[in-house]
């Protein structure tokens, strides 16, 4: 009796009722998206770097022959270096082809190949894995693909998680990540986090809903036309630094532009405290992981007949001297194995005799002069490599 | 551990089973140990703080209560101990920084800080409701003989934080004859939390951002601009720390107990006596009962009063926090208050002689709106000390909130810059959504006054609710900021 009491207590909650009503509107959601297909996977309410990146590489008609993959060195020696040898403003979230690669092998080889450069700010060896094994994929696979890694890459300090990444989050509504959830995820928050999202359709499609609602206010807002269909950069720098630190990441189309090295270069940026902090005490649990997903690439690549080349970027000494002693020759070593043994090439670029401070726009990236120089170098030693040459001249 | 966080999202339910499958005996201690699970799960050590002062105001209300002669020195003793103790850990660096100052013209500089001090969460408010026990017991109230009920009064977890400040005469007899599990309680208590969420993650963390963009660089901006800026904040705050409130209240309803309300839309009020009657109302009905009063309250000579009431509110101001900008916000709200008490006493002079014009006007329809707004402004200009990070901000914002620069003939051509900004959303938004926020308190003063959520038929009610389950798992922004009270 008094079970059945309790029991119609509970039927007469409100507060029940409206869960069951969010979850059959859940299912509704879920049931309606798969048979009428109103969400896409590639959109997003921010614009962010893999946003553009993603976005960009399926309004490609065809393949690319090279692939560049890589964190900031790459995407700042990719675009700086662009806008040097063109002497032209490069616009960071829509210029892909790499000239300078294109220019330099064709002068090298005689064929001018086709690249796309997938290089994005704070890119991880497991964001680098993502790319290609969701986007490098059937009649989108390239020939060959160039990953340029430094240590940042792989030990990046102020990284909770692989899946916390822009990238992971943003790719991973476009493929099925769960054979890597539970190694991807370190807290019981992000397990907790994607065993809802797995659950609730509403979650998991956030983005779109947010997207949508984003749409609306736009529509709705006074001047928020206006503010959409601008092409000018408008917002203030102070505020965009500011949004940087608390807001995802999101760049207008044209708010990120990079001009050429030119008499006046930009003042070297001594960015010597941030990178102590990145490489202080060496997460080893962070650098396995990582290391597990760069051999994951290789294995990848290996396995769809892509050419790996994974290229050493160019450090400064000043900053090789931050890391821990040994480690950077450590690495070196380990990256190398790694390649040889998944059939990967392994090219040292980091040449200090090469490249000299001039070439550095701070600790790390390189300038327009640096970038130009980095292609230039990166032609000469493509030229060279047989497994690079023999994957080029394949057809597909 | 935060409210708003996932981890909370498992905490409370896990407690609140434990608690109501547990035996009665069982559930004090079992709220207890969850109390000081969420304590620590911040900073553990912590944890000694609020047990060393639980045991220690525990033993002085029965030494106050039973001593004849010495009553006062024991009362004495135990305020100064809470006092001594919160300004140890909140005021230490200003009172520092204080004599730095004083002793700056002379060539001389106190002694730098030998270690650092980091401020325990919530202590503000567990130490208001400890001086709050000592005081009422010297004033003849029985002291709680259970030392369970009384720890548990001190460190319970849904207002150990930020609040309401919680006062023993209503609490403790819900210890002692605990309710039984009620689906009422149950559905008010869950649509309370959905109701707390929406404010703190929705609206006040998505204007968060939008927020400290002006009061970080009020530079880039002109006075209307900083006019949006400042009625934004005044919806932030009022939205984080009654979405607090909301949790805290909620949560506690879970377990069968009510705490006080802290809010009673405050932007409503008429003058700014009632605001402080809406406002933060434990607090300020704390200010009232152990500072206002004991301080001679409304009785003696008029000056004595407007001396009593600066003096509660400039405290009241330090209570937020040890900064110049939070005592200067309550000298303001003092010096408001008592112009609105020599205001009323003019209306009254006036109309004691036959003009009561004064009196009708303000009381019409017309002079209530137009009271209302003025009081809101009044508050705005207070929030603007109040969130400005130093003194020079907020007086760089003053000064363009009134166009002085304009008078100086320096303001852009254009008459706002916010349309311009292209990034991020909340830019453009904002345009829609401070009107309906501004509406949305209207709208709930309606609601409120009709009961109208009470006499919803069940489905709407249950369709209110699923609304706030999908907009809150939806539209919560990435990065949630901590509630604002938490720093104090």
């Amino acid at each position: 009796m008094a079970k059945e009491a309790r029991a119609k207590a509970f039927l007469s909650s409100y507060v029940l009722l409206g869960l069951f009503m969010f979850l059959v509107l859940d299912t509704g959601f879920r049931v309606a998206d798969n048979a009428f297909h109103f969400t896409s996977p590639f959109e997003s309410p921010n614009r962010s770097l893999i946003w553009w990146t993603a976005n960009g590489f399926v309004r490609e008609k065809s393949a690319p022959d090279i692939a560049l993959l890589g964190s900031s060195l790459m995407m700042t020696a990719h675009h700086a270096g662009d806008a040097t040898k063109l002497n032209q403003v490069q616009n960071e979230v829509s210029h892909f082809h790499s000239a300078c690669l294109q220019d330099f092998l064709a002068d090298k080889t005689g064929q001018k190949p086709t690249t796309f450069s997938f290089a994005i700010a704070g890119q991880m060896a497991s964001d680098s894995y993502l790319i290609a094994r969701t986007l490098l994929a059937g009649d989108k696979q390239p020939k060959v693909i160039v990953y340029g890694i430094a240590p940042r890459d792989l030990i990046d300090n102020t990284l909770p998680s692989a899946a916390s990444t822009e990238t992971f989050r943003y790719l991973s509504r476009i493929d099925d990540y769960s054979d890597i959830a539970l190694t991807a995820r370190t807290s019981f928050n992000e397990m907790f986090q994607f065993g809802l999202e797995k659950m609730l359709y509403s979650l998991s499609h956030r983005p779109n809903l947010i997207a949508w609602q984003h749409k609306l206010a736009y529509t709705l807002a006074p001047f928020g036309q206006n503010a959409i269909t601008a092409n000018e950069l408008q917002t203030p720098f102070k505020l965009r630094r500011l949004a940087f630190s608390q807001l995802p990441d999101d760049s207008g189309a044209n708010e990120l532009k990079v001009g050429p090295y030119g008499a006046e270069p930009e003042p070297y940026r001594d960015n010597t405290q941030e990178y102590r902090q990145r490489y202080k005490s060496i997460k080893q649990k962070t650098y396995t992981s990582q290391l597990g997903y760069l051999e994951k690439l290789m294995k990848l690549s290996k396995e769809r007949g892509i050419q790996l080349i994974v290229v050493n970027m160019p450090l400064t000494p000043g900053n090789v001297a931050l890391m821990p002693a040994g480690f950077y020759d450590q690495y070196k070593s380990k990256v190398g194995a790694m390649a040889a043994a998944n059939g990967a090439e392994f090219l040292d670029l980091n040449k200090p005799n090469i490249f000299e401070q001039k070439h550095f726009a701070d600790t790390v990236h390189l300038n327009g002069l640096g970038g130009v120089e980095f292609f230039k170098l990166l032609s000469d030693e493509l030229a060279l490599n047989r497994s690079f040459g023999a994957a080029l001249s394949t057809t597909q | 551990m935060l409210f708003n966080s996932l981890t909370y999202a498992l905490f409370l339910p896990i407690v609140v089973a434990l608690y109501w499958a547990s035996p009665t005996k069982l559930r004090v201690p079992i709220l207890l140990i969850a109390s000081y699970i969420f304590y620590m799960s911040w900073k553990p050590v912590f944890i000694l703080l609020i047990l060393g002062l639980t045991v220690v105001n525990y033993f002085f209300g029965f030494y106050i209560h039973r001593s004849e002669k010495h009553k006062k020195p024991w009362l004495f003793a135990a305020v100064a101990t809470n006092l001594l103790t919160l300004s140890f850990f909140k005021y230490a660096y200003f009172l520092n920084d204080a004599l730095a100052s004083a002793l700056k013209p002379i060539g001389m500089a106190p002694p730098a800080m030998p270690f650092d001090i980091i401020l325990p969460l919530g202590i503000s408010f567990f130490v208001f409701e400890f001086i709050h026990y000592v005081v009422d017991v010297y004033r003849g109230s029985e002291p709680i003989k259970s030392f369970l009920a009384f720890s548990l009064f001190a460190s319970f977890f849904p207002t150990q934080i930020a609040g309401p400040i919680k006062r023993f005469q209503d609490f403790i007899p819900q210890f002692l004859s605990p309710a039984k599990f009620s689906i009422k309680d149950f559905d008010s208590g869950v649509s309370l939390i959905l109701l707390g969420l929406f404010k703190k993650v929705l609206l006040a963390d998505n204007l968060a951002f939008f927020v400290q963009g002006g009061f970080q660089h009020p530079e880039l901006f002109n006075s209307l601009d900083l006019w949006v800026f400042t009625y934004a904040f005044a919806f932030q705050i009022y939205f984080d720390f009654s979405g607090y409130t909301d949790i805290a209240r909620g949560s506690a309803m879970l377990f069968g107990y009510k705490v006080p309300i802290n809010f009673n839309l405050p932007y409503l009020a008429k003058n700014i006596a009632e605001f402080w009657h809406r406002w933060h109302i434990s607090l300020s009905t704390w200010l009232r009962d152990y500072l206002f009063i004991p301080l001679g309250g409304s009785r003696g000579s008029r000056w004595n009063v407007y001396r009593n009431l600066m003096i509660t509110m400039s405290l009241g101001g330090l209570w937020h926090g040890a900064s110049m900008h939070f005592l200067i916000w309550g000298v303001f709200h003092g010096a408001m208050l008592a112009l609105h008490k020599m205001f009323k006493e003019s209306r009254t002079w006036l109309s004691e002689r036959g003009h009561g014009w004064l009196s009708s006007a303000i009381d019409s329809k017309v002079g209530s709106v137009l009271s209302t707004l003025f009081t809101f402004h009044v508050v705005c200009i207070g929030w603007v000390l109040f969130r400005a990070d130093t003194l020079t901000i907020a007086g760089d914002m003053l000064r363009k909130l009134f166009f002085i620069d304009s008078i100086a003939g320096t303001v852009p051509a254009q008459a706002m810059a916010l349309p311009a900004i292209n990034y991020p959303l909340i830019y453009p938004a904002i345009f829609l959504l401070l009107p309906v926020l501004a509406l949305s308190h209207i709208i709930m003063g309606y609601v409120d006054k009709t009961n109208w959520v009470e006499r919803s038929p069940r489905l709407v009610k249950a369709a209110w609710c699923c609304a706030l389950m999908l907009m809150i798992l939806v539209f919560s922004p990435d990065k949630s900021p901590k509630f604002i009270y938490f720093q104090f």
